[in-house]
């Protein structure tokens, strides 16, 4: 015969509730201002804006992108943070062996007790999740808009209960493995955030030492890392339909329901796992850092690996953080040296942890931090000579669907195969000069730029590769220079977000150098004047090739057929939720651009000179050295300035 | 009853309890003695069904006792150190039992609250230690137990107060036919109570017997022998000392058996004296390497 008190016990499930009403108080205190009084100023702002044309759809709209805003960011947050406080008070009886014995004696079996206070603390957050979603509904039907908001509010709900799901199974999991109540809330935000950070880590070390690799990559294991995830992967999207040539915002959705159940559904599998974990858990561990002997050396190795990489980089970095010619092998040695430090100070702070002792430092304790240290050495030893072929790798150009590269702010999406081709054969070329380029680390003298290079796969997978490419050491550079000025980069700088019209322009203006007063002004113009300067002569001039191109490098050509003189606009249009979207456009004039030229010269009694004349002004008018030096086959901008002066 | 067999528990590679056997029959009053680190505690945790062991059986009416609360709810257990919720009251406490204890008895608990001087409001962090320790034994004698396993229950009670738990406690056994275990290292005491008693160290029981066995297989005998004679050799002498001619020796056996091989030695004078607990606890560990040590200083 069964007991009645076995599985599940009143008493514990009131008792939870009684003792810590506080952390239920303020969980639901916290959600009444996000959701029901944030929403009824929202739906009062928009409500008194639009008093002339009032459009009911558009309310709702408005307060529907915050109410799924809310569900996804407040949700994260208040289940992250409330799952953690929930948890350490339903499972606080492990990490007292007072306590635990006055729990463990009681006529209930293990698992009983554990339903008991998991479904008290889940049950309670639920239950606040509900009243506030009816507050928020009599605040939407308040506004008339509860037939239009109550879809995003039900949204709300099922996407709070679930994040609760998540996070309160995720913070039971943790409370049954840990033994201490303040390692608890510690091992919960580590490792909601362990799979993130490392990567992340291990990204910036690699990077450091293994040749192109971008820090930009893609995170391969973020899901493991569920606010991140769903921070950074999921959100609040827009529902448009098309209006003439441009969309109108007409709702919003959230586009990460999958995500979120699949985490709710692992949140239901750690929660079981816990239950089982408890029940065989040793009582007597109470009050140890890891309760469980099986991740003993697993937390000893993963802490003392993290620490390798933690203090690795952060003892790197401020040793070298200034300037150095660190690079190659020396510099690997000294991340190495500094990595196997951190290495040795995680190892031996677990294992101070675990023993609660300082003494730890015996022989076969020993043994394990040589296994780490030479773990480590041999990655590094890998990664430094390519062994996994991470440095060399390209992409073949049949399977790559477009290459995105961006340097010196200006950034460029080719899918043209010849362009994708170049692409590769510049990184071939990159590559190939990797000591050329590697010499100059740290060389504040040398004219540098920054270039990355992101493929996207025709699988929609990415690879990432960073460089930094030295203007005096090879002709990477210039060809670079080249491929960002091909046609379909000049044409992909043209095309903007929002429709280039008279009532899109915001604000536009000439910025140009006046020889007169020898110093730089802007000329404002209206937004029928941007737009018949950009339709009648920018595009056109684009389309000839004579406009939109850039300069990585300033060669003669650059001094000499380049105006000092920018053309800005930008664009904006008001969604139907009463948000912004907008764009910017800019180019530099050109000596080619004779349409531009011409109607600058025309309507704006603008005379624009040379980038070559206006530096041999603006030097000329400083005693010391001119503003830019130009080292060996290039043209000394003194040189040049002097021949622009004649 | 209360059976434990051949139970092993070890932490961290030290055994705790290291083959333990123990038998304490249904209605007695055993007391478990031992010096510190004996694992007295450590093997009442299991007999509650708090600790699992590693190897062994601890059987209560002949049930295992882990994670079965059949068996659970008639073992009511006060420990050393007892633990309430900090903002709980006696009368909070007392509704807890009673919703997680089956048998938990509102007579009962009332009949005896003349017997404690404690305010049922009064909030349990605010009670002193002898004041937690008499409210734990109200609510553990509210739930009707039919083993009572108690350690160190009167630490921080005043004299008073001891005798009117052990009261208690008599009464119940007397009338309800109560199992009870307690461990204690107040001897004296036990000694007016227990019925039974077993001696542990370091994990092991020494010696389990009826008291009264106990104290009749030992025996303290003072005596003077006359010129050139010397004890005999078949005694199992425990502990030997001399003060002049008047000898003192502890010997095991029976008194009656212990006097007529004495009398073969002719003494000028001889007494037998009935052992204390405390002394047999002190000469019987002394066998095993843990007695009083001379230290100068």
């Amino acid at each position: 015969m069964k007991s009645k008190t076995s599985y599940f016990n009143r008493t514990l499930f009131l008792n939870l509730l009684k003792r810590y009403w506080p952390i239920f108080a303020g969980y639901f205190i916290v959600w009444l201002i996000v959701l029901p009084v944030s929403l009824a100023n929202t739906l009062s702002y928009n409500t008194a804006i639009m008093a002339d044309k009032f459009d009911l759809q558009a309310l709702a709209t408005a307060g529907g992108g915050q109410i799924l805003n809310a569900g996804l960011y407040g949700g994260v947050i208040m289940a992250g943070i409330f799952g953690i406080l929930t948890a350490m008070a339903a499972f606080s009886y492990l990490y007292n062996a007072r306590s635990v014995s006055m729990m463990c004696s009681l006529p209930i079996k293990r698992e009983g007790i554990f339903l008991s206070v998991f479904t008290s603390g889940l049950l309670a957050v639920l239950l606040i999740n509900i009243v506030v979603f009816l507050t928020a509904s009599c605040v939407a039907a308040a506004y008339g808009v509860l037939a239009l908001g109550a879809g995003y509010l039900l949204q709300w709900l099922a996407m709070v209960c679930m994040l609760n799901l998540f996070f309160f199974g995720f913070a039971t999991l943790c409370a049954s493995f840990t033994g201490n109540i303040f390692t608890l809330p510690l091992v919960y935000v580590v490792l909601n955030f362990t799979a993130y950070v490392v990567e992340y880590l291990v990204k910036t070390v690699m990077s450091l030492f293994i040749y192109g690799v971008s820090m930009s990559e893609n995170f391969v294991f973020l899901t493991l890392s569920s606010p991140v995830y769903l921070f950074m992967r999921t959100s609040v999207a827009d529902s448009v339909v098309p209006v003439g040539e441009t969309f109108e915002v007409v709702g919003h959705y959230y586009n990460g329901w999958i995500a979120l159940g699949i985490y709710a559904a692992v949140g239901i599998v750690f929660t079981l796992l816990a239950m089982v974990i408890i029940k065989h858990r040793r009582m007597e561990a109470a009050g140890d850092v890891v309760a469980l002997k099986p991740l003993k050396p697993i937390f000893k190795y993963c802490l003392s690996v993290g620490c390798a990489l933690v203090l690795g980089i952060i003892i790197f970095e401020t040793a070298f953080n200034s300037p150095t010619g660190i690079y190659g092998v020396r510099g690997m040695l000294f991340m190495l040296l500094f990595m196997l430090f951190g290495a040795f100070v995680g190892y031996f702070a677990a294992e101070m942890l675990m023993k609660k002792t300082l003494r730890v430092f015996s022989g076969r304790s020993w043994i394990g931090l040589g296994i780490t240290s030479l773990l480590i050495t041999a990655l590094m030893l890998c990664g430094e000579y390519d062994v996994f072929g991470i440095e060399g790798k390209l992409p073949d150009a049949d399977e790559v669907k477009s290459v995105s590269i961006m340097c010196s702010g200006e950034t460029v999406v080719f899918e043209d195969p010849d362009n994708i081709k170049a692409a590769i054969e510049l990184q071939s070329d990159i590559i190939e000069h990797k000591f050329e380029n590697e010499v100059f680390t740290g060389n504040v003298e040398a004219y540098a730029n920054y270039v990355s290079i992101v493929y996207t796969y025709e699988n929609e997978k990415t690879l990432s590769r960073d460089y930094t490419l030295y203007q005096d050491a090879n002709d990477d550079i210039f060809t670079l220079n080249d491929l960002m000025n091909v046609k379909e980069a000049v044409d992909y700088r043209k095309e903007l977000e929002v429709p280039v019209s008279v009532d899109t322009i915001a604000d536009a203006y000439v910025s140009y150098f006046d020889k007169a007063e020898m110093t730089y002004r802007d000329f404002e113009l209206s937004s029928q004047q941007a737009y018949e300067l950009y339709t009648e002569c920018i595009l056109p001039d684009m389309s000839d090739g004579a406009l939109g191109k850039i300069w990585l490098v300033q060669t003669e050509d650059y001094y000499s057929g380049v105006y000092d003189c920018t053309i800005n606009f930008s664009v904006e249009k008001r969604l139907a939720d009463n948000n912004y979207k907008g764009d910017y456009f800019y180019t530099t004039l050109t000596l080619s651009a004779e349409r531009t030229k011409q109607w600058i010269a025309e309507n704006l009694d603008i005379e624009p000179c040379t980038m070559g004349e206006s530096y041999a002004i603006l030097n000329s008018q400083s005693d010391s050295k001119p503003y830019a030096v130009k080292t060996s086959g290039q043209v000394s901008y003194s040189e040049s300035a002097a021949a622009y002066e004649g | 009853m209360i059976e434990v067999r051949n139970v092993v528990k070890s932490f961290d590679g030290f055994n705790a309890l290291d083959d333990l056997s123990i038998n304490v029959p249904t209605g007695a009053i055993y007391g478990l003695v031992g010096p510190n680190g004996a694992g007295k505690s450590t093997i009442i945790r299991h007999i509650t069904g708090i600790f699992r062991q590693d190897k062994g059986e601890i059987l209560v009416n002949g049930e295992p006792v882990f994670e079965n609360p059949r068996i659970k709810k008639d073992i009511a257990y006060i420990p050393d150190d007892v633990f309430f919720f900090t903002q709980a009251t006696i009368r909070d406490m007392m509704k807890f039992y009673k919703g997680v204890c089956p048998n938990f008895s509102t007579e009962r608990f009332e009949k005896l609250r003349a017997a404690f001087d404690l305010n049922e409001n009064s909030k349990m962090r605010s009670l002193s230690k002898g004041m937690q320790k008499q409210a734990a034994f109200w609510f553990m004698v509210s739930m009707c137990p039919k083993v009572l396993v108690l350690d160190e229950p009167v630490d921080g009670l005043d004299p008073v107060m001891r005798r009117q738990v052990w009261s208690i406690l008599m009464a119940d056994v007397a009338e309800n036919g109560t199992t009870v275990l307690v461990s204690s290292h107040n001897l004296r005491e036990l000694e007016d109570v227990c019925d039974h008693v077993g001696i542990m160290n370091k994990g092991k029981l020494l010696l389990e017997r009826n008291l009264s066995e106990l104290q009749d297989n030992i025996s303290k005998v003072q005596l003077a022998l006359p010129d050139g004679k010397t004890l005999p050799d078949e005694l199992r002498v425990l502990h030997h000392s001399s003060t002049g001619r008047l000898q003192t020796i502890i010997v095991r056996g029976i008194a009656e058996e212990i006097t007529n091989k004495l009398a073969t030695c002719e003494p000028l004078f001889m007494d037998v004296i009935p052992l204390s607990l405390e002394e047999i606890f002190i000469y019987e560990l002394g066998g095993e390497h843990y007695e009083v040590k001379d230290i100068i200083l």
